[in-house]
Order: structure tokens, then C-alpha cells, then sequence
């Protein structure tokens, strides 16, 4: 087994090879990784069930569509996000050519999360790659089964010196982050997230944290609720809660909660049948640590629907609390289960002063047909990212940037951002070595009268 | 901690949401623009006790520069402001997705000593520009600017939004306890790494603005004349202390030889036969660096100036030739009037004891063979680069002025100012209708919803046409 300090050396060497620079070598990588997700469907479908017991369907919807969507997307866009981007002149520099360069950074780590255990990995990767760095990929050691599938397939498809894959837990992560990197992108919880950037600090290191929080979600009075609930169960179940911009609660008026639980339970119905537990489409709690997590939030809540769980199976049912307290331990945390806490408020302004209070989240949510409420909430709130009317759809739309703010994270990647932020935007002025004349007026001696021309 | 009072007040003015109109942030920035013009002549002045800047200079750096921009900011802001909307596929026609820029909060600027007006003028520009409240921390070591900037600038700014913070190590120690929600700071790459590190207990993002040797380039095939002079002004302008200044020369021991004489002309007609008697030519701002740079001074050998006075601070415009990468003044940044030459055999060889090194804040390479300057630019890595001049690069609002690796991370000016101290934040805005065109998302899941969505979603490879 290769040490840390092995496997990044040779990774920087590769990149100071250069090979990873021209724009063929990066498109021929990002091609044999359309491969490998072609070629490989059925192995990667199959470690995804067992690591989170997600369908076919579901996990191909979920993470092989986006993957090989940022695949096709970067091979196409390569040639004009890597092209250097002349920049508006002055008179000074009227006569000289001016322009940004899109240039690797280097050597990039790639730390990724369990919950979507192969799309967190590929897409960050693809982004290290399209950019024409050199990566070195940490996947989460609790999705086991995706992450010995990752480090047995990359080097199968990938150049094996420039794209290296790292399996293990905390040591062996926290070793690999006393090497130098030119840039890291961790995907995962606040609290591991500080530590990440102080050892990035120590080597001046460009982080990019996508982290979490509670994202809320607020619903208005004056709203279609069926629709509006339909939504909100999609998106706060799939993956069975486990999803970083799954709305974490909800909050809204008194008079409505009951109809909210009402249309979501009706909804639960439709998506998973009468036996939840049965359904294929309902996924499973990663591991008995956080299956015990989620159960402590339980307690002493108002269950108005589900509460049931097995622990031999880490499931746990689709659950709403009502009037929940907002100083209860379920509402101190990110949830990241199939528990949805209803919260009442009785304005939007309270809405509004209740989510400004605490941590800005990855993702805000707010369901109404009053146009203005709705431009009210975004102006007087601040997320990472944000869909109004829906849930979770901000983050497939190709050309948002997909990125936290305060506890929520730093940095922004997907499509294009992935290439900016993988990349040095370096600044170039190429001046003529003649025309002096034109310098002169800057040289001393100078005088204040040459200065107010 | 004894500035939480400080950042509670301008967090609460930040809550209230008096800095997010535009007509709010264009009142601050115009009345920056006052500052700059009623408080000119104090500031010459006190730049000048600082460190003999030259009026020239000071105006050409400390005001000039911050009224361009100012005047770019002010111009765009309208536009900058504005939400940015983006294409969407198929299912999205009736949707509106856009980028909005929000303000972070509160922000914090940290400026060094050399440019004491510049380097926290123009962040604050764009701290201001995009919405948030900021405290200034300038540098207590130009210490008269530091007291001018603590002075005057409350009577132009709103104090509950904008607050000046003086002092030295032990205050910015305790100043960074608290949470901020953006540090920009300029300044050592070993100060850098202790504000990212104080930035991480709060997951506070950074720009920092940091240094290096930046190295400079000058080929067998140039017009010595205007190399030299060029040079002589990038390395000699507020005497040495400039983070983008060429650090060091690199050309071969002919080309060495025919620098010299120019560079000796170009010195004289800039600073006169006796610099230390020109009203152009700055003093070093501290006793400290100025015994720091003068130990420098034995390396290599010294081919012109050389001359020192601890009294005055000052340093003559110092040429030292056939410098070995082994001295002292090849460890350090010099941060000095002193321009070390480095022989190297050719070009290949200037590349690689380039890239051999940390990444530079800039890179010069000077050639009448434009093929010569691609390939420096081309085989290095630098925060910016200039051919055939040097310092140019950053005066260009519309070019991204930041370091890499130990040079630093994050760029501003101009808009990337602007770019830099807000939240880019994705949004999507549903209709609530068309429901139907969501029932291939939902479970239960099915292969044959799997299509339909695959259709919807995927971005398809562009057909490729052969012609037969």
C-alpha cells in the first residue's frame, strides 16, 4: 500500500510532465469515463444498492444521469471555456493584447461524501479533469461498496499516475490532508469541514466546501398544496432523507398543518404504497450509527405520521412531527433522514426572522402564488442555492452555480463552475517592446502638472 | 473579546438591511470618492512620513488608481447588481432561473503598509458595491496613514456600517476571533496562512493577497534601452516595496553585460545622479526592513548603487550582478531598491529555475521575439503575467489581479472586486402548474419513467456530419 506522500508525489509528478495540459489528452480521459459508466452500469448500480439500498431506477436517475451529463457537457464545452478570454482595453493599453488564460491548477483533491456516493466523487472529478489538473480522489469510506468500486475501476479507464484513488477513514484521510494540494473540494459536514480548510491553510491551499445545513422550507397559506406537498415529499424522501438539499423542515402557518400532513401522507401513499417497508423505491438509513442519530430526534415529538423503524435494517418510515418546538434537539441539527419537522409560524415575516436567525443553509425553499412574497423571501434570506415552488431543481439547471454560503459551505461547482474552479484565471498584458513614447509619461521625474493631463 | 461589540453593532446594521438599495451603496461610494479628493493633499503627506512615497506616485497609486475604480464600479454597479438569468432545457421554458449577487454580511479588510490607501480602498470599493458592511484594519506600520484613514474616514462613511480597527499583531489577533463572513486580506503568505487558518474556525471564505519572487525574464533579442527602462521603473517605484515588482533578472552573462549600462542610464535620467537627493525616489518605511534589505546588499556584486543611510531609510537604486541562487538576496522577497541579476545559460534554463520555485505573484519576460514571451507564458505558472513591461497588468480593471499557491488565492478589481465580496447564489423560480411534466421524477420508479426522464434531461452529444 503506497503512503499518502507516494501517491500525491507522483500525481504532481504526472502533472508536471504536462501531459494533462492539451485540450485531447483531457476530452480522451473524460471519453473513457463515459466508458467506464456505460460499460460498468450494472456494477455501479449494484454498489450503490448495497450501500444504500437504492433502486435501479432511482440511483441511475440520481447519479448516473448527472454524471454522464457533466460528461457530454464538459467534452462539448472544453474547446470555449478553456479558450483565453481577451478583456476590455484602456488607452494605455490600446495597442496591446490583454486576456485571461484558463490554466490547471495542479494537483487537485477530491474528497467525497456517502450519501450519492458515485455522483459526489465523478462530478468533482470530471470538473478536476476538464481543467487539466492532476486528482487525487478520497471517497467515502462509510459507502463501502462505491468505494472499493471507484478504486477498482478508475485505474482501469483513467491514466493511472494522474487520477489516483485513496480509500480509507479518518487516519488515512486526515494523513493525506498533511500533503500539499493546490486546491480541495470536500464535500460532506461542517464540523469536518473547518478542519479540512485549517490543513488547507497551512499550505495556502483554495478550498471548496460543500457542507450542509437545515434547508427550510417555507409554505405559504396562498398556495396549491397538493401540488406544493407533492414536491416537498419527492424531494425530502428520496434517498431516504439522506440528500443535502432535502428540505430539512418546514415551516407555515397553523391553520394549514394539518392539510400539509394530510397531502403528504396522501402522496407517501402514491409514491411507495401501502407498505412502506416493502416498496423498492424507499432507500435505507447508510449505517446503525446515524440510524441511531435520527432515532434520538424522535423523542418527545408529536409523530402525526410514521415513527416506525427496524434497526437490523437501518429502516426507519417516512415521518412528519408537528408542532415542533423550535428549540428541540431535531431542530438543532441537519436532519438527513426521512424526518420532517412542521414548525408553525404566523407570517412570512416570522418565517423570515426564524431563518435568518440560524446558520445560512445550502438550499431555501418557498411555496406560493404570491409573486411578491416569494421575491420577498429570496431578497430578505440568504442560501447557498434556492427553488421557489419545488424542491432540489436549482441543482439541475446547468448553468447555476451549485455552492453553499457561511455554514453552508464555499465555492461553487457543476458545468462551467467546475472549470473556474478548477482553474487559474491568470491575468496576461503582452505589450510591444517599442513605443516608448508612450511610457515616458509614467517615468520620473515626474511632476504634478504631467499628472492631470 | 473586546471588538464583539464592534461587530455585533455592524451586524445588526447589516440585519436591518440598510446597505442592500443601490442608491445606499452609491452614496458610500461617492462619498469615497470625496475622501479622495478632499483628503488628497493628507494623503501625500502622510504617505510621504511613511515612506518618502513620492507625490507622483502616491497620486498615481493611491488616488488615480482607487478613482478608476471607483468610477468602474460606479458605472456598472446597476448592471452588476442585476440578476443574471441562464438558459434552461425543455421542462423549464415556463421557469425563471438566475444568478443573484447577495451580499456576504460583514466583512473584514486587512491592508498592509506599501500601498496604505490603495489596498484597502479598492476591496472596500467592492465590499461596498456588493452590499456589505466592512471593518478596515490598515497597517500600523504606516503609521500616519493609519491615523489619517482612522480619523476621516468616519466623517464620510456611515459608522454603522463602516469601522476602522487600528493596531497591531495582538489587536488583529483578537479581531480575528470573531466571526466574519468574508476576510479579505493582503499582506506575508506566513500571515496568510494564519487569517485562513482563524478563517476556518469560522468557515469564513478568503481572498489573500499575498507575495513572492516574481521573476523577470529578459532574452538575448530586445531593445536594451526600453527594457532597461521599463525595469528600472517597475523596480525602483516606491522604492522596491511593491508585491508585483520584478524581484530578480534573469538573462544571459552577454546580456547582463549590455543591461548594465542601460539600466545605468535609465536610473540616472529617472532619480538624477544623486538619488538621494530626488524628490522621486521613496525611503523604506521601517528600520526593521531597512536593516532587513540591507544585508541583502552581499550578494553577488554590487554594479551600481549600493549606497545606504540609517538615518534617512534609504537605499540607492541598487544593481547587483552575477547574484548565485544560493544568496541571501535569492531567499527572501527583497521588498527592496535592489534588482538581483541571475545568470542562466538560455531560455530553457530561465524556465526551469522559474518553475523550480514557488508561484510567483507575477511573471515578466521581455523579448522583441513574441515566440519568446508565449513560451515563458505558456511553461510557468503565475497569479498574472506581462510581457515587454512590467506592473501594466494590474493597472487594467478588467484583468484579475490575485496570486496562486504561496502568492495567494482569490483575484479582484473591477468587477472580480464586485464578483469577489458577493454570493453567487442559483435560483430557480417554478411554476406551479404543469405538474405532469414532474410525474417521470416520482416514484414508483419505473425503466420506462427512466426514459422519459433521461430524454428531459441529458444533454446530448452534437451529431457529428461526415460528408461522403
Amino acid at each position: 500500500m503506497q503512503s499518502m506522500q507516494q501517491v500525491v508525489a507522483r500525481a504532481r509528478a504526472a502533472f508536471n510532465s504536462g501531459r494533462s495540459r492539451p485540450l485531447e489528452f483531457r476530452i480522451q480521459q473524460l471519453k473513457a469515463l463515459e466508458r467506464m459508466v456505460q460499460e460498468k452500469e450494472k456494477e455501479i448500480l449494484a454498489a450503490l444498492k448495497a450501500d444504500l439500498n437504492k433502486s435501479g431506477p432511482d440511483a441511475y436517475g440520481q447519479e448516473i444521469l448527472g454524471v454522464l451529463r457533466e460528461l457530454v457537457t464538459a467534452v462539448e464545452k472544453l474547446p470555449s471555456w478553456a479558450a483565453p478570454q481577451p478583456v476590455k482595453k484602456d488607452l494605455l493599453t490600446i495597442r496591446d493584447k490583454a486576456f485571461i488564460n484558463y490554466e490547471p491548477l495542479g494537483v487537485v483533491l477530491v474528497i467525497g461524501a456517502w450519501n450519492y456516493p458515485f455522483l459526489l466523487v465523478m462530478e468533482p472529478l470530471i470538473g478536476a479533469i476538464v481543467a487539466g489538473n492532476a486528482v487525487v480522489v478520497k471517497p467515502s469510506e462509510v459507502s463501502e461498496n462505491t468505494a472499493r468500486l471507484v478504486a477498482e475501476l478508475l485505474p482501469q479507464y483513467l491514466d493511472k499516475d494522474l487520477y489516483a484513488v485513496v480509500t480509507g477513514g479518518v487516519p488515512e484521510a486526515t494523513e493525506l490532508l498533511t500533503q500539499r494540494f493546490d486546491h480541495i473540494l470536500y464535500t460532506g459536514s461542517s464540523a469536518v469541514g473547518k478542519i479540512v480548510m485549517a490543513a488547507a491553510a497551512k499550505h495556502l491551499t483554495p478550498v471548496t466546501l460543500e457542507l450542509g445545513g437545515k434547508s427550510p422550507c417555507y409554505i405559504d397559506k396562498d398556495c396549491d398544496l397538493a401540488v406544493a406537498c407533492r414536491r416537498i415529499t419527492w424531494g425530502k424522501y428520496m434517498n431516504c432523507g439522506q440528500t443535502c438539499i432535502a428540505p430539512d423542515y418546514i415551516l407555515c402557518d397553523p391553520s394549514i398543518q394539518s392539510k400539509v400532513v394530510e397531502n403528504i401522507k396522501a402522496t407517501l401513499k402514491e409514491f411507495y404504497g401501502e407498505d412502506v417497508k416493502s416498496s423498492p423505491d424507499y432507500g435505507r438509513i447508510i449505517n446503525k450509527r446515524h440510524f441511531q442519530r435520527i432515532l434520538g430526534l424522535l423523542e418527545g415529538q408529536k409523530i402525526a405520521h410514521g415513527g416506525e423503524t427496524d434497526e437490523a435494517s437501518c429502516f426507519i418510515a417516512p415521518t412528519i412531527l408537528t408542532d415542533v418546538s423550535p428549540e428541540s434537539k431535531v431542530m438543532e441539527e441537519e436532519i438527513f433522514g426521512p424526518v420532517l419537522p412542521i414548525v408553525t409560524v404566523k407570517s412570512v415575516e416570522e418565517a423570515i426572522e426564524f431563518i435568518n436567525l440560524r446558520e445560512k443553509p445550502l438550499a431555501l425553499y418557498v411555496f406560493s402564488n404570491n409573486k411578491q412574497l416569494i421575491r420577498r423571501v429570496i431578497s430578505e434570506t440568504s442560501s447557498g442555492g434556492m427553488t421557489a415552488n419545488d424542491v432540489i431543481m436549482h441543482s439541475v439547471v446547468p448553468d447555476l452555480p451549485f455552492g453553499g454560503v457561511g455554514h453552508s459551505g464555499m465555492g461553487a461547482y457543476l458545468g462551467r463552475y467546475s472549470f473556474e474552479t478548477f482553474s487559474h484565471r491568470r491575468a496576461c498584458l503582452i505589450k510591444d517592446l517599442r513605443l516608448e513614447v508612450v511610457n515616458k509619461l509614467r517615468y520620473p521625474p515626474g511632476s504634478m502638472e504631467v499628472m492631470h493631463l | 473579546n473586546p471588538y464583539a461589540g464592534l461587530v455585533s453593532h455592524l451586524r445588526a446594521s447589516w440585519l436591518s438591511g440598510k446597505t442592500r438599495p443601490m442608491e445606499y451603496r452609491v452614496a458610500q461610494l461617492e462619498a469615497l470618492g470625496r475622501f479622495l479628493d478632499e483628503k488628497k493633499q493628507e494623503i501625500l503627506e502622510a504617505t510621504e512620513l511613511d515612506m518618502g512615497k513620492p507625490s507622483f506616485e502616491a497620486f498615481f497609486s493611491e488616488i488615480l488608481l482607487c478613482k478608476n475604480e471607483l468610477n468602474v464600479t460606479l458605472n456598472n454597479l446597476c448592471h452588476w447588481m442585476k440578476d443574471e438569468h441562464v438558459d434552461k432545457n425543455l421542462v423549464m421554458q415556463l421557469d425563471s432561473a438566475f444568478i443573484r449577487k447577495d451580499p456576504y454580511g460583514v466583512v473584514l479588510i486587512i491592508a498592509p503598509w506599501n500601498y496604505p490607501i490603495h489596498l484597502f480602498l479598492v476591496p472596500l470599493i467592492g465590499a461596498i458595491a456588493a452590499g456589505n458592511c466592512a471593518i478596515i484594519k490598515p497597517s500600523e506600520i504606516s503609521k500616519n496613514t493609519e491615523r489619517l484613514v482612522a480619523e476621516t474616514l468616519s466623517c464620510y462613511l456611515d459608522t454603522d456600517c463602516f469601522a476602522v480597527v487600528t493596531g497591531g499583531v495582538p489587536e488583529t489577533t483578537r479581531l480575528l476571533e470573531n466571526k466574519f463572513d468574508y476576510i479579505f486580506f493582503t499582506g506575508s503568505p506566513s500571515v496568510g496562512r494564519i487569517v485562513m487558518t482563524a478563517a476556518a474556525k469560522h468557515l469564513t471564505p478568503v481572498t489573500l493577497e499575498l507575495g513572492g519572487k516574481n521573476p523577470c525574464y529578459v532574452s538575448d533579442t530586445c531593445d536594451v534601452t526600453n527594457v532597461a527602462q521599463r525595469v528600472v521603473w517597475g523596480r525602483f517605484f516606491n522604492a522596491g516595496q511593491t508585491c508585483i515588482a520584478p524581484d530578480y533578472l534573469l538573462c544571459t552573462v552577454e546580456m547582463q553585460d549590455k543591461l548594465m549600462p542601460a539600466l545605468r542610464a535609465a536610473i540616472t535620467e529617472f532619480f538624477g545622479p544623486n538619488p538621494r537627493e530626488s524628490p522621486d525616489f521613496g525611503r523604506i518605511v521601517s528600520d526593521k526592513h531597512f536593516r532587513r534589505i540591507r544585508a541583502l546588499l552581499g550578494s553577488g556584486r554590487v554594479a551600481i548603487g549600493g549606497q545606504t543611510d540609517e538615518a534617512e531609510r534609504y537605499i540607492a537604486p541598487t544593481v547587483l550582478a552575477d547574484v548565485l541562487p544560493s544568496d541571501p538576496a535569492m531567499q527572501e522577497e527583497i521588498f527592496g531598491p535592489i534588482l538581483p541579476i541571475v545568470v542562466i545559460a538560455n531560455m530553457d534554463e530561465a524556465i526551469d529555475f522559474i518553475n523550480a520555485r514557488p508561484r510567483p505573484l507575477a511573471i515578466y519576460a521581455f523579448s522583441c521575439d513574441s515566440k519568446v514571451v508565449n513560451q515563458v507564458l505558456e511553461r510557468t505558472s503565475s497569479g498574472g503575467f506581462c510581457g515587454n513591461d512590467t506592473l501594466m497588468h494590474v493597472t487594467l480593471t478588467s484583468l484579475p489581479f490575485g496570486g496562486i499557491g504561496n502568492s495567494g488565492l482569490g483575484k479582484y478589481h473591477g468587477k472580480f472586486t464586485f464578483d469577489t465580496f458577493s454570493h453567487h447564489r442559483g435560483c430557480l423560480h417554478r411554476n406551479m402548474g404543469l405538474e405532469t411534466l414532474n410525474a417521470p421524477r416520482y416514484p414508483p420508479y419505473t425503466q420506462q419513467k427512466l426514459g422519459l426522464l433521461t430524454t428531459t434531461f441529458e444533454v446530448k452529444r452534437r451529431g457529428t456530419c461526415t460528408l461522403l
